[in-house]
């Protein structure tokens, strides 16, 4: 896989009121093209700072950033890239359409080709209508969705989405998980800093753990497949016939009625479902993926058991 | 693509600039000077003196206030610079879009003025009235630059204000030092220096035009530089500043 971010030791101090703040320490990662990397950890973590510093939009203390083995500043590796910030806030006075003809025209796109694709990308936004007024008059979703556009305009090989479903509706946010689908189709490397960690494990092929501007530990999503956690109004009446069927289902004595049960994909759930219903069991809820990241955030970053 | 400035980012800028209301009140007043106090018998260079001086250099104040600051603190400047864009190249697109608003209003109050003579039966001298054009432009588009460069190292519209404060303390520096201290002369030198402090007004070569003189070009080629200088120097600070801030 060609590395299209290549990030190695980076280091960012900043300079607070009593002090010094390390905000990133000895970071090192790597966002192949078509691989999806999440960044997850508490307020503080080092995220955005971590993103940042890939753009080369803050200065490095210490460490090196390669974007498509060129310097992050370079105008061919600039034309490559797109990036959507947390909460971004656009002139208030030009309207979301003239924000994206700029960038269009900035990314050397013709002006009739600029005008074309801006509006095509508000369509598939699903913000057109709010796109021709004033961005000063939008809600924290739009500027969002705008933030978004701008970031995909020139069809970029490297995505950094900081946060980018804060601020949507779940349509926005269903609409968010397609769009990284169809960024990994097409073959871009995605970045993507975000504290929905069901989405970030429905979307993501690794995820780096942060804690403290430091990289705690990098997990590869799908490596082991994924985990059905089913909640059983009976379970202690069936246990016994379920731990025969199912050898690798883990029951848990922190989470009474319920149990884990390893599965290779979703495909395999409404037969698992069934085997369930003809064992004896109640079965309440089915629920794939996120508990495995919930529980493995708690384990890394909160430091749980 | 032109290595000093991006055009793109120069006409976004003149757009959003032009929907200010307060920057289309002060245009539409100098356009309005330029039917009331043209003065048929002249070169047209009347209506950028006086209140006109006064009217276009608050214009040039509230155009370059916040020039660069504000698309920095909205964060949209650095979505702009992660385009293949030099840093030169924005703050030269900033400077033009600001730029092409101070001077459609130049040209335009000049028509106002063309046209008010020409209605009270004037003999025009249009060499001398068409030499006022860039003299004009040249001037306050130095103005322009300075707040720029300031604008650089300066957050929010503080650019505008510390021009305004230091223009005043040099001021009454200036008057109050010599009586102070009892030396006159010491006013001739300080007002001396004081023309060197900043653009200078460069009309003067259009009433020599007027007059059949020979024109002095100097204060013109001496803003020219200011106009240069000061966008230099506003690249050179401005490419030492890191462009995000840490999220709080």
């Amino acid at each position: 896989m060609t590395e299209a971010l290549s990030a190695s030791g980076l280091c960012k101090t900043y300079r607070v009121p009593g002090g010094e703040l390390v905000a990133v320490d000895s970071l090192s990662f790597t966002v192949g093209e078509g691989e999806v990397v999440g960044l997850l950890g508490p307020n503080g973590a080092g995220k955005t700072t971590a993103m940042l510093l890939a753009l080369g939009l803050l200065e490095l203390d210490r460490g090196e950033v390669k974007l498509f083995g060129g310097h992050p500043e370079s105008l061919t590796a600039r034309r490559q890239i797109g990036y959507a910030p947390d909460s971004p806030l656009f002139p208030r006075a030009l309207t979301g359409l003239q924000i994206l003809e700029l960038h269009g025209a900035l990314l050397g796109f013709t002006r009739a080709d600029a005008k074309a694709r801006s509006l095509r990308m508000v369509e598939e936004l699903g913000f057109a209508e709010p796109a021709r007024r004033p961005c000063g008059a939008y809600s924290r979703g739009q500027a969002q969705r705008l933030g978004l556009a701008q970031a995909l305009l020139g069809d970029p090989k490297l995505v950094l989405l900081d946060e980018p479903t804060a601020g949507l509706d779940p349509k926005g946010v269903a609409a968010m998980r397609d769009l990284v689908g169809a960024l990994k189709a097409r073959g871009a490397g995605v970045l993507l800093n975000s504290h929905l960690l069901s989405e970030v494990e429905r979307v993501c092929d690794r995820v780096l753990f942060l804690k403290g501007g430091k990289l705690l530990r990098t997990h590869e999503v799908h490596s082991g497949g994924r985990r059905a956690e089913v909640r059983i109004a009976n379970l202690e009446q069936v246990r016994a016939r379920l731990a025969q069927q199912l050898p690798d289902a883990v029951f848990d004595s922190s989470l009474p009625g319920r149990l884990r049960i390893p599965v290779a994909s979703e495909d395999v759930v409404p037969g698992l479902v069934k085997l369930l219903v003809d064992a004896g069991a109640e079965v309440l809820e089915v629920k794939l993926g996120g508990a495995e990241l919930e529980e493995l955030y708690l384990q890394i970053v909160e430091g749980r058991a | 693509m032109n290595p000093l400035l991006s055009w793109p980012v120069a006409f976004a800028t003149a757009r959003e600039r032009l929907r200010s209301s307060v920057v289309a009140i002060l245009a539409v007043l100098c356009v309005l000077l330029g039917f009331w106090r043209t003065v048929s018998e002249s070169y047209g260079a009347d209506v950028f003196g006086g209140v006109g001086a006064g009217i276009f250099a608050l214009l040039t104040l509230i155009l370059g206030a916040g020039l660069l600051s504000e698309e920095l603190d909205s964060g949209h400047a650095q979505l702009v610079l992660l385009r293949p864009i030099t840093r030169a190249q924005w703050v030269g697109g900033r400077l033009a879009g600001a730029g092409l608003v101070l001077g459609s209003t130049i040209v335009a109050t000049w028509l106002a003025s063309l046209a008010t003579a020409v209605a009270q039966g004037a003999r025009l001298n249009l060499l001398a009235r068409l030499s006022v054009l860039p003299l004009a432009a040249v001037y306050m588009l130095s103005w322009l630059a300075v707040l720029v460069a300031l604008g650089a190292v300066c957050a929010s519209w503080t650019n505008a204000g510390y021009l305004v404060l230091f223009v005043l303390v040099w001021s009454f520096f200036r008057k109050l030092v010599p009586l102070a201290l009892g030396r006159p002369e010491l006013g001739k030198l300080l007002g001396e220096v004081d023309g060197y402090l900043g653009p200078q007004d460069p009309l003067a070569a259009a009433a020599d035009v007027y007059r059949g003189l020979r024109p002095n070009l100097g204060p013109a080629l001496y803003d020219l530089l200011w106009l240069f200088g000061a966008w230099l120097i506003g690249v050179l600070l401005f490419n030492r500043r890191e462009l995000a801030r840490r999220r709080t």
